[in-house]
């Protein structure tokens, strides 16, 4: 079984929004909500600046918050399959109440640092990335990653060493951004981070970014709501040869 | 099928592509030859859903004009995702952004889809449907008034975005009209003009993928320009891949600027006497490729040290703010690391004599030897077509508007003079076409525009083709709606990387509504005007339909008849096919898997007929009379130009002792942008696009806001001489800081999502609505600044000095609302009547030049030719 994952190579990343927009189109999504984040973070005084392009995506964790979430509030509608992707099983929620719905799906939302899950507002119903399961059936890698200029997002068999994005992170050093993974168990690694971040306290726990920064412009531009306060503590991922 | 997963690994990660067993090679499978893929919710393990499309449709995007290949996915007939074309050698499969989001242009749920007639004064925006047979005939009816009088100069066509590939001036050649003007002053004429004299074709093809050191001037290439989408993918190969270093000189922290190793912010206007600075330290260190200077070139190696000590470091500190021991570093860095690449577009070129900024930056790659190596500065590989037989000729009296006798040397034209031209007499109009532009709002004096396309006295009738209800078609009289790029006909070229090709468009759906494709109305236009076929104009216009047209255009090239012609074309987007895409590289391999190769040294080709022999040999040399790269102009010289590369102070910024004018805090630059979500108007309403970007806030440096005290998201006036304008704030550490700019992209008081009108009544001209247009969440926070640019020419390449206004900045007085626009025409006026003064016949054109001699300047002569 394969167990699906992908490393954003941010070395690359150009900021284009191609995936945010193939990603809206291949999954019909309406406006106002997103399934895929890219965010722009400027860091320096004048002449010495810098913008980093930041892409953000469901990271499929080994111990998903949202699915133990949805378990402990309703009837556990979000799951793992077990090629490592987290999924949302509509067919569970039907039956159930517009009250019942809103509250598991409340509880997914809170439990996510990343922002991942959100509100249809055209279904009222959960929703958030999911890998593309309906291509990676077929073979297709997840649209973004089909589309992405820079070839930042790169998708494969974390399982098998041979694979594109095993083999970037046999070379070279990467960050998870879900604080309690043990390096082993989340979906989604980043190479080239540091660059971004250490000079810039986000390692250290300081704000990545204001909410006001989002509402005011201050980041030229970004698509998807503030990180509500989250600061994205990243941690090391030492790859398992 | 028999796609097994452990295949699938073995080949690697498919990256939109699906390896099927027993297949070579060089026939990936592709998900449109599965007809798989697309969108869905997931429902559970077993039940995860996907799209069976209908039909996959390759085409060739113009939501900007880089031309990437595509592929349009369509389902239960509606076009559901837009894929890159696997098969294009430049695009390699990736769609950028705006592509991919070019759905919306088909969709807009404010799209015009049927011919109006204005039934209220021009501009109030009351319109009444018409029959395209009562349109075109009343189109025709006034062109033969015209026709009549044997005036057919007093058509006119104004025309932004035309890939017709031909047809747009097959239909003014029929009429016998040479009254056609273009966009490219407002775009990179001066870029052009720089580049033309000096080797041959218009723009250069930058090897980054390859290359070890990229310099670019104003030059936002992750961003914008051409090529963006091609480019970008290859400077991530290059910066990632390669280990390459990136440099840019910007007045903004553009994309391009924040990403690069080092970015330099420097005064506007003055990134050529950088470049001549760094050239002239370059050859002071001995650093330059002697040999190639005096094989290739028409200047000396020894002359144009000489010439270039002139141009120290210090000087170019002076003007540009660059300390010059950096500007030493970075000249010896990109001498001494091979290969090495500028890049320019565009800009170097849009100021005030830009065309001498573009020659001085093109010393670079030239002096070091990078021309047409690997890695370096290559030139532009692209293919044509034929026009279809017969053809007709061009109209016989030259047209002031199209070919101004005062800028000889303007060849792609100044179309941002042409209402003060009107207005002064020079030319009369009596039909005005405007097709894939929108002047009264993308031009600089947007206003003037307005007010003479407003006159039914200089303009007594006017048509579009426009299908986008926006500032410039609220003024016509008669609109005849084309469609959109993904329902029609087009030949294409680009040389949008080393792979020269041949694309086209094609109807991925049949047209919406009551619209036609251009070609189409043309046609009917002409059959009408000549319908007892007197006038002998049918037979230039006798194609069945827009197909049968593109296969009269593509009979007859070698290659592509022997792979199907046509036929090839529709079935695969793109010819050649060069090679196939490898979905772990995202390179195109050919058969044994290694990555394509391109051709280099192009003008080094042995060449019987060439004009220059190198090394015993006699070259294919580059596009220019003598074959050489011409660093000595003598076309320039004719006209009292100075044939070297030089530096222009502008008068504007710098008194005759070179100190800065702009001595107030609030005294800046207005300089304008693209970014990479949108285009100068036509993406307004495309709605993925529009979310993520709907404002232009006014990018003002830290220091300079806290001294003129403004915040963050303050309202600010910016006051340039013709006007000002009223608008919000972005304090940014990623500006220089006698700079304030706003991109030139938002700001349309037309369409639904342009204007976050959730609840608008709906869409008036037959399109069908939108469900997520109740799901707008933004406020439209966009504003024009182009009512407040005033006209600028650069007196030899004709481009408009988009970044040299001189603005006051202030924070807003009291009642400003955000948005508020004041304007004086008459203030244009006077600056049109400054710009005349720097043409070669006009007043400031010696004293600019004391350090050409030339004896008498030739008399302006209306001709054709421009």
């Amino acid at each position: 079984m394969p167990r699906w994952g992908m490393v954003m190579d941010t070395r690359r990343c150009i900021g284009c929004h191609s995936c945010t927009v193939s990603c809206k189109t291949e999954n019909e999504v309406p406006l106002g909500v997103w399934r895929t984040h890219m965010r722009y973070y400027e860091k320096g005084v004048y002449p010495k600046v810098k913008r980093h392009f930041f892409p953000v995506i469901c990271d499929h964790c080994e111990e998903p918050p949202c699915v133990e979430a949805s378990e402990n509030n309703g009837v556990g509608s979000f799951y793992k399959n077990d090629e490592g992707v987290t999924l949302i099983d509509y067919e569970k929620l039907k039956g159930r109440t517009k009250e019942q719905i809103q509250v598991e799906t409340q509880a997914a939302i809170e439990s996510c640092p990343l922002e991942a899950v959100f509100v249809n507002p055209n279904t009222g119903l959960p929703e958030k990335c999911t890998f593309c399961a309906h291509r990676l059936k077929e073979g297709l890698v997840p649209a973004c990653a089909q589309s992405c200029l820079g070839r930042v997002r790169v998708f494969g068999d974390l399982s098998d060493p041979d694979s594109p994005p095993s083999k970037l992170l046999a070379k070279n050093a990467s960050r998870t951004l879900m604080p309690d993974d043990d390096g082993g168990g989340s979906g989604v690694y980043y190479i080239g981070l540091e660059s971004m971040l250490i000079d810039y306290e986000m390692m250290e726990g300081g704000k990545a970014t204001d909410p006001q920064d989002f509402e005011s412009g201050k980041i030229s531009q970004s698509t998807g709501p503030a990180f509500m306060g989250w600061t994205p503590k990243t941690k090391v991922h030492r790859h398992k040869k | 099928m028999g796609i097994s997963r452990r295949n699938f690994m073995k080949l690697g990660m498919a990256a939109g592509v699906t390896i099927a067993l027993n297949e070579k090679l060089a026939l990936f499978a592709r998900a449109e030859d599965l007809g798989l893929g697309g969108g869905g919710a997931a429902v559970g393990e077993d039940k995860v859903t996907g799209t069976k499309w209908d039909k996959v449709v390759p085409y060739t995007c113009l939501v900007c004009n880089i031309e990437d290949g595509g592929i349009a996915f369509v389902k239960d007939g509606r076009i559901r995702k837009l894929e890159g074309n696997p098969k294009h050698p430049s695009t390699r499969g990736r769609l950028c952004g705006k592509g991919g989001a070019g759905i919306g242009h088909v969709y807009d749920p404010d799209r015009i889809l049927y011919p109006l007639k204005r039934v209220g004064p021009r501009g109030s925006g009351k319109w009444k449907r018409i029959s395209w047979d009562e349109g075109v005939s009343e189109v025709a009816a006034k062109i033969n008034e015209v026709l009549k009088k044997g005036q057919p100069n007093e058509i006119m066509m104004k025309y932004g975005r035309d890939r017709t590939g031909g047809a747009t001036s097959r239909f003014m050649n029929t009429l016998g009209s040479n009254t056609s003007v273009n966009h490219t002053s407002v775009c990179e004429s001066s870029k052009k003009i720089g580049m033309e004299p000096t080797w041959g074709p218009d723009i250069e093809s930058p090897d980054f993928a390859n290359s070890k050191y990229i310099i670019t001037f104003g030059a936002n290439i992750l961003e914008a320009a051409y090529f963006h989408n091609p480019l970008a993918q290859r400077i991530a190969e290059g910066l990632v891949d390669n280990n390459a270093k990136m440099v840019s000189f910007d007045v903004r922290l553009s994309n391009t600027a924040g990403r690069s190793d080092e970015w330099f912010p420097l005064f506007p206007g003055t990134d050529g006497l950088v470049a001549l600075a760094m050239a002239n330290v370059i050859m002071q260190e001995g650093l330059e490729d002697t040999e190639f200077i005096n094989d290739w070139c028409n200047y000396s190696a020894s002359d144009l040290k000489k010439y270039l000590t002139q141009y120290t470091p210090e000087m170019a500190e002076k003007y540009s703010g660059v300390p010059a021991s950096d500007i030493r570093r970075i000249a010896i860095e990109f001498a001494t690391t091979k290969p090495a690449v500028v890049f320019t577009y565009r800009g170097p070129c849009k100021h005030l004599y830009g065309s001498y900024n573009e020659r001085s930056i093109m010393l670079l790659p030239i002096i070091t030897g990078n021309i047409e190596k690997k890695g370096g500065y290559c030139l532009p590989r692209g293919m044509g077509w034929n026009q279809p037989e017969p053809k007709p000729q061009a109209g016989h009296e030259p047209s002031f508007l199209s070919s101004p006798p005062d800028f000889p040397l303007a060849r792609h034209k100044v179309s941002h003079l042409v209402p003060f031209w009107i207005k002064d007499g020079k030319q009369k109009i009596s039909v005005y076409f405007n097709y894939m532009g929108s002047e009264a709002f993308t031009f600089p004096a947007s206003s003037v525009w307005g007010e003479v396309l407003s006159d039914e006295k200089l303009i007594p009738f006017s048509v579009t083709f426009s299908n986008q209800m926006n500032e410039t078609t609220n003024l016509m009289d008669i609109v005849l709606p084309g469609v959109s790029y993904l329902e029609r006909h087009d030949p294409e070229s680009m040389p949008n990387s080393l792979f020269p090709w041949l694309g086209i468009r094609q109807p991925v759906i049949k047209p919406l509504g009551d619209s036609i494709e251009v070609r189409e109305i043309y046609k009917m236009i002409i059959h009408k005007v000549d319908a007892d076929g007197s006038k002998g104009m049918k037979q230039y216009w006798n194609f069945k339909d827009g197909e049968d047209m593109l296969r009269q255009h593509f009979k007859g090239i070698k290659g592509l008849d022997e792979a199907g012609g046509y036929d090839f074309l529709k079935e695969n987007g793109v010819w050649p096919i060069y090679g196939t895409l490898d979905p772990a590289t995202g390179r195109m391999v050919d058969k044994s898997g290694l990555e394509i190769v391109a051709e280099y040294g192009l003008h080094m080709k042995p060449d019987p007929n060439g004009k220059v022999t190198v090394k015993g040999e006699k070259r294919a040399g580059f596009g220019t009379a003598d074959g050489k790269i011409n660093i000595y102009a003598k076309g320039y010289e004719e006209y009292g130009f100075n044939p070297l590369p030089v530096f222009k102070a502008h008068p504007w910024h710098w008194d005759e002792k070179g100190n800065s004018k702009l001595k107030g805090d609030g005294d800046m630059v207005l300089t304008t942008f693209k970014w990479n979500i949108h285009t100068q108007s036509r993406t307004q309403n495309v709605k993925i696009l529009l979310e993520i970007v709907n404002k232009n806030p006014a990018w003002i440096n830290t220091v300079t806001a806290g001294k003129l005290g403004i915040g963050e998201g303050d309202l600010i006036r910016i006051t340039s001489p013709v006007g000002y304008v009223v608008a919000k704030a972005h304090v940014t550490e990623g500006i220089h800081p006698k700079v304030i700019a706003i991109s030139n992209t938002m700001g349309s008081k037309f369409g639904r999502y342009a204007t976050a009108s959730k609840d608008g009544k709906p869409g008036e001209w037959g399109s069908i609505d939108d469900p997520d247009l109740k799901n707008i969440w933004w406020k439209a926070e966009g504003v024009n600044p182009n009512p407040i640019i005033p006209v600028s020419v650069d007196p030899i390449g004709g481009s408009q000095g988009w970044y040299d206004t001189v603005v006051t900045v202030s924070k807003a007085k009291s009642g400003d609302k955000f948005g508020d626009t004041q304007v004086d025409n008459a203030k244009h006026y006077a600056f049109y009547k400054e710009a005349m003064d720097y043409a070669y016949t006009g007043k400031n054109h010696r004293k600019m030049h004391p350090e050409v001699k030339v004896g008498k300047l030739p008399e302006p002569t209306l001709k054709k030719g421009h």
